[in-house]
Order: structure tokens, then C-alpha cells, then sequence
């Protein structure tokens, strides 16, 4: 062994420290015994102690084969799987800046929270966000309007084609759909009552019979997902009879067929039987003790004439406005199904524009982060195929994907939607943190779990409180921006008040 | 686990937690003969009150479905400070007997709820 010259600086090795914990072990039940032995017997506390590391130590090192770290340095290396299991909670409290976090960012977060306890909002010294040419901002106007001057908001679904169960909303913005499943009971009724307070309508979600979204008196869009629950037949195609009768709730507005979503479009999914209770399988139309799958499309819609025949079908069948959701793929097969209903002179009262970004209970992690278009792309493509097939009159576009706030929804509607859909905004404003546990039953505000002792916390009353507030706030600031940008009303929006940075 | 495991486990957690029991009550009680045997052990009564208290606790970790496996770690914990002062001081006695039951249940206990060790299992806490 060579003689290297000696430096004196400190430099911790981890390697070698475990190695010397792990041995010195051995010689730590020596010393406490020994000290027990011919001191005090409470010496002995630590001998059993050691006596009990050192084995569960000789598990690590010689018997277990799952971790290859817990093998190569024994107890010592637990630590990084303790500090690795408490770090998502030190980032977000500690340590991840306010403009960090994703999806949303405290900042994001804080400003919904602010809105839906209804306090100040206001904040100092200047914006936290961006300004390297890559945000899009809002052009205001040399001339600003009072808001007094504004015209109220009013949107009719269904007008187009004369529908006689025609749908009007008078706020630009609605409760995207979440099920009851997904969501507790006791988070859709927080919601589903401050929706009904603030005047506001709600998706109820591909969940099947919305029992608890009916539980209060709010306004609902029933969401028809692939697998049809609550209007099926066990083919997973659309049962009529069961349609027409959950078309006659008094509620019941709209229905919009989901044709794919945002954080996983192109993806069916899977209900496990464990998780089909007697009420998941009275409410959604299965039956219980085998697993029941969605497929990733309607099996009445494989080519575009066939999917605006079912869009008829469903018009016909429950006489209420009907919409279709996607995600835009690819443009072509998008115009094709514009052509198709060109053609047949039929159309949905509304396209729902689910961004990539959109979200979800439980997807597949490839297919949240890496397919479908975002909203910002999709909008103005979809915007422009309608314009260029001269359809653009005959239906509403309604958008979503993150549009937690006024600023981004002012950018969509700009962009071309006539409405907004936000979920994940009214779940923070009910007061969710963030904790993405949504799919582990583990939520620990009680809003995506089931577990009786998480929900208990949620109270519904004092929740549908904080929905009102957001649902009012937004509504102030959209009619501050309006103001600013210099309109009397939301269908004046167009992309001239927007700043896109383009690179120069 | 299956339910014959289930109720093979409880059977062991019922006798070492009342074996467990009975000896931390007498220790907490002052029987004569835990007194003397912690004041041969030069543990009189500081000694005599914290073994006592740390057998009630594992005797209540053993009754219950959540942490009986830390109980049965604690119970094994305590036994083997029982079988030092037994071979080093107090010498072999017929409580011994005793003392290898419970470490036989704690044992068994231990292994079919293995997925619930502290440290060993999934959990910590």
C-alpha cells in the first residue's frame, strides 16, 4: 500500500461510515453488557437495544434481497428511504419555491385559496410570474370600460338547432366533471351545493347515476363515459330507456358524451371488483364480483358518420342539449368528423376541449404527461377548422385544462371558447392541498377518498361556502379584466387581446 | 394470512399478553417477590416501575390488530433483558418457564404478522 500525502480536509464518507456503524454494532452489545454487568444493570437497556439493531442489521445485510442498498450498508442506508418517504411534504412546506409545484404552484394555489375564503387578494411589490418572452399576457385597452357599462353574461346551449330544452348559463365558467367514485359524497355535495348558490352548473362525471350530485338542487351536465355507466347496456352500448328516464330530472340540463379526456385520452379504463360496492354497482348499472372495463371509445362511435349518428341518437333520446368532450389528437380525423357532420347536417350543441394538461383520478403516468395536445395548441387549431368549415355558428366551444384563474380563462375564451370548465379549481377551493393521493383512497382533506374517518373533516356546509366565494370571486375578476380589456361582454374576445410571444 | 393463521396468531397474542400482564401488574403492585429480585438487580423500585409500565404497554400492543407485531418485538425486547438478570444475577427459577412461553408467542406472533414489523414491514409507523 503506497503512503499518500496527508491533506486536512474533512470530507464525510458515507460508504465507510456505514461499514464502521455496521461493526462497531458488534462491539456496541459487547460494551453495554459488560457495563451492565459490572455497573448498574440498567447498562442492560442498551444491550438489549443493540442486541435487537445487530439482528435486524444481519437481515439487512445477509438475508432480505430487495434492496440492493439495505444489503451493501446496512442499517445506515434506511435513512434515505425515511428522509425519501417524508420529502414530497418537506418540499412542498419547505423547501420548493412558490412558483415550483406542479400542477399548480403555490402561487396558483394560494390565489384560489385566497378567492375561496373570500379575503384580500391582493399582492406586493411585484409579479412572481415570467416575463421571458414564453407566458401569454392579456392586452388591455387604452380605453377601459366601467364595469357598469358591461353586458350581463348569457349563453344558451341548444339554440343552434332550436332545442326546446335549450340551456342557459349565465357565468363562463362550470364544475368539470367529477363522479361520485372518484370524488366522496361528501365533496360532490360541498360542491353541488355552492354550485346551485353561486348560480353555476356542474358535470357530474362518467360516474352513472349522479345519486349524490341530485342530493342538492344545482344544475348538471350527466357525463356519458365510454363504458356509459348508469345508461348502459352490459356491452358497455347506450341503453335508451335509461337515458330518457335520467333525462326527465328536472337537473338534469345537458349531457355530454365523453368521447376521450385530457390526462388520458385514447385510454379505457378498468373497475376493479373490489371496488364495485352494492352503491357503485346500483349507481353505475354493473354487477358486482367481476371487473368491469371501459373501452377506450364508444361502440357505437368507430368512424365520424357513425359518431354524429350517436350524437343524434342521444339529442334524440333525452331532448336536452348534447355536447361532446375530447382531446384533440390529430387535427385531420378531427375535420373529418366536421365534415361528417356537414354532411349529415348534425351537430353537438357543444364541443368541450379537454387539454393534455387536464386532469384525472388515476392515469396511466405516460399517458398524463406525454400524449394529446394542450389546450393553448388545441384551441385556436379546432378554433380554425370550425371557422374554415363555416361550422362555427352552429355550435359552443367550451374549454379546460388548469383554468384554475380569471388570466387563463380570459386566454381560452380569447382563443376561442365560449365557456370554461375547471375541476381541479373548485377542488382547491374546497380545500384540497395538493397531496396527489387522489387514487390511493388516502386523500387527507377527505375529497377523493372514501375512508369514513378522512371525509369526516369535510364539512359540506362550510364547503359549499368556499365553492360560492371562488365561483363570486372569479366572476369579480373577470368583470375587472373585461373591464380592462376594454369589452362590454365575453363574446367580443377574440385573439387581438392577446400578447402570444412569438422568438425574434 | 389466512383465518386459521388469524386465529392461531390471536391465541398467541392472548397468552403472551396476559403471562405480560400479570407480570407488569405485580411489578407496578410491589409484590414481594419483583421487589426482591430488582433489588437484587440494584434496579429497586426506578427499575421495577419502568419494566413494568413498558410489559402493560406490550400486553395492550398484543391486543390489538394494528400493533400487535411492534408488541410482540417489545415482549421479545423485555424477555431478553428478563433471561440477562436470570443468567447473570438472579439465576434459573421455575419463572422461567414463564419467560420462554412468552418469548414463544412473541415469536410466532411476530413472524405471521411479519408484514406489519416495524423497520421490516412497509411501514415505520
Amino acid at each position: 500500500m503506497g503512503f499518500t500525502k496527508a491533506e486536512s480536509r474533512i470530507s464525510i464518507n458515507l460508504e465507510r461510515l456505514s461499514h464502521v456503524a455496521n461493526s462497531s454494532l458488534y462491539l456496541l452489545i459487547i460494551g453495554f453488557f459488560l457495563l451492565g454487568h459490572f455497573v448498574s444493570f440498567y447498562f442492560h437497556f442498551g444491550t438489549v437495544a443493540f442486541t435487537f439493531l445487530t439482528i435486524l442489521n444481519i437481515y439487512y445485510l445477509y438475508i432480505q434481497k430487495d434492496h440492493a442498498l439495505l444489503s451493501n450498508f446496512g442499517f445506515l442506508a434506511q435513512l434515505r428511504y425515511i428522509l425519501e418517504s417524508v420529502g414530497p411534504e418537506f418540499r412542498q412546506y419547505l423547501y420548493m419555491s412558490d412558483t415550483e409545484e406542479k400542477p399548480f404552484n403555490r402561487m396558483e394555489r394560494a390565489e384560489v385559496y385566497r378567492k375561496s375564503k373570500d379575503v384580500d387578494s391582493s399582492s406586493a411589490f411585484g409579479s412572481l410570474s415570467n416575463f421571458g418572452n414564453e407566458e401569454i399576457k392579456l392586452r388591455h385597452s387604452m380605453y377601459p370600460l366601467q364595469k357598469s357599462e358591461q353586458l350581463p353574461f348569457k349563453l344558451t346551449f341548444g339554440e343552434e338547432r332550436g332545442c326546446e330544452n335549450a340551456f342557459t348559463i349565465n357565468r363562463p365558467f362550470m364544475i368539470s366533471g367529477m363522479s361520485y367514485g372518484a370524488l366522496s359524497d361528501r365533496a360532490v355535495r360541498a360542491l353541488a351545493r355552492g354550485a346551485q348558490k353561486a348560480g353555476i352548473a356542474m358535470n357530474t362525471g362518467e360516474g352513472g347515476f349522479p345519486k349524490h350530485h341530485l342530493m342538492e338542487s344545482c344544475e348538471l351536465i350527466f357525463q356519458m363515459g365510454t363504458a356509459k355507466f348508469g345508461v348502459r347496456n352490459n356491452d358497455s352500448s347506450l341503453n335508451d330507456e335509461k337515458l330518457k328516464k335520467l333525462s326527465q330530472h328536472e337537473q338534469i340540463k345537458m349531457i355530454e358524451i365523453k368521447l376521450s379526456q385530457g390526462a388520458k385520452p385514447g385510454k379505457g379504463g378498468l373497475l376493479p371488483k373490489e371496488k364495485i360496492t352494492e352503491e357503485i354497482a346500483e349507481l353505475r348499472g354493473v354487477s358486482m364480483g367481476e371487473d368491469i372495463l371501459s373501452p377506450p371509445f364508444h361502440v357505437e362511435c368507430t368512424t365520424p358518420e357513425k359518431t354524429v349518428q350517436f350524437i343524434k341518437r342521444v339529442q334524440d333520446v333525452s331532448e336536452l342539449p348534447t355536447g361532446i368532450k375530447l382531446c384533440l389528437g390529430r387535427p385531420d380525423e378531427f375535420e373529418s368528423l366536421i365534415r361528417a357532420m356537414k354532411k349529415q347536417n348534425i351537430f353537438p350543441d357543444y364541443i368541450s376541449i379537454d387539454g393534455a394538461e387536464g386532469g384525472t383520478g388515476a392515469a396511466p403516468k405516460s399517458f398524463m404527461d406525454d400524449i394529446g395536445v394542450p389546450i393553448y395548441r388545441a384551441l385556436p387549431e379546432i378554433q380554425r377548422i370550425l371557422v374554415s368549415e363555416g361550422v362555427r355558428d352552429k355550435l359552443k366551444l367550451v374549454a379546460a385544462g388548469k383554468m384554475i384563474d380569471a388570466g387563463r380563462q380570459f386566454v381560452a375564451l380569447s382563443l376561442g371558447a365560449d365557456a370554461i370548465y375547471s375541476a381541479r379549481g373548485f377542488m382547491l377551493a374546497i380545500g384540497c392541498l395538493q397531496s396527489l393521493q387522489c387514487n390511493n383512497n388516502t386523500c387527507p382533506v377527505g375529497i377523493t377518498t372514501h375512508d369514513p374517518h378522512l371525509k369526516a373533516g369535510l364539512d359540506i356546509e362550510q364547503k359549499s361556502q368556499r365553492t360560492y366565494n371562488y365561483a363570486v370571486n372569479l366572476w369579480h375578476d373577470h368583470e375587472e379584466i373585461l373591464a380592462a380589456l376594454g369589452k362590454r361582454s365575453h363574446y367580443e374576445l377574440d385573439e387581438n387581446n392577446l400578447f402570444i410571444p412569438k422568438y425574434f | 394470512m389466512s383465518r386459521a393463521q388469524l386465529i392461531l396468531c390471536w391465541l398467541f397474542q392472548i397468552t403472551a399478553s396476559a403471562i405480560l400482564a400479570f407480570a407488569g401488574i405485580h411489578k407496578m403492585m410491589s409484590a414481594d417477590i419483583q421487589v426482591e429480585m430488582f433489588t437484587s438487580l440494584g434496579m429497586e423500585p426506578t427499575g421495577r416501575y419502568i419494566i413494568g409500565t413498558l410489559e402493560i404497554i406490550a400486553a395492550f400492543f398484543l391486543l390489538t390488530d394494528a400493533l400487535s407485531a411492534a408488541g410482540a418485538l417489545l415482549g421479545l425486547a423485555i424477555m431478553l433483558g428478563a433471561i440477562i438478570a436470570h443468567s447473570t444475577v438472579l439465576g434459573v427459577s421455575p419463572t422461567m418457564l414463564l419467560l420462554f412461553t412468552v418469548v414463544i408467542c412473541c415469536l410466532i406472533v411476530a413472524y405471521i404478522r411479519r408484514e406489519n414489523l416495524p423497520f421490516v414491514g412497509k411501514i415505520m409507523w
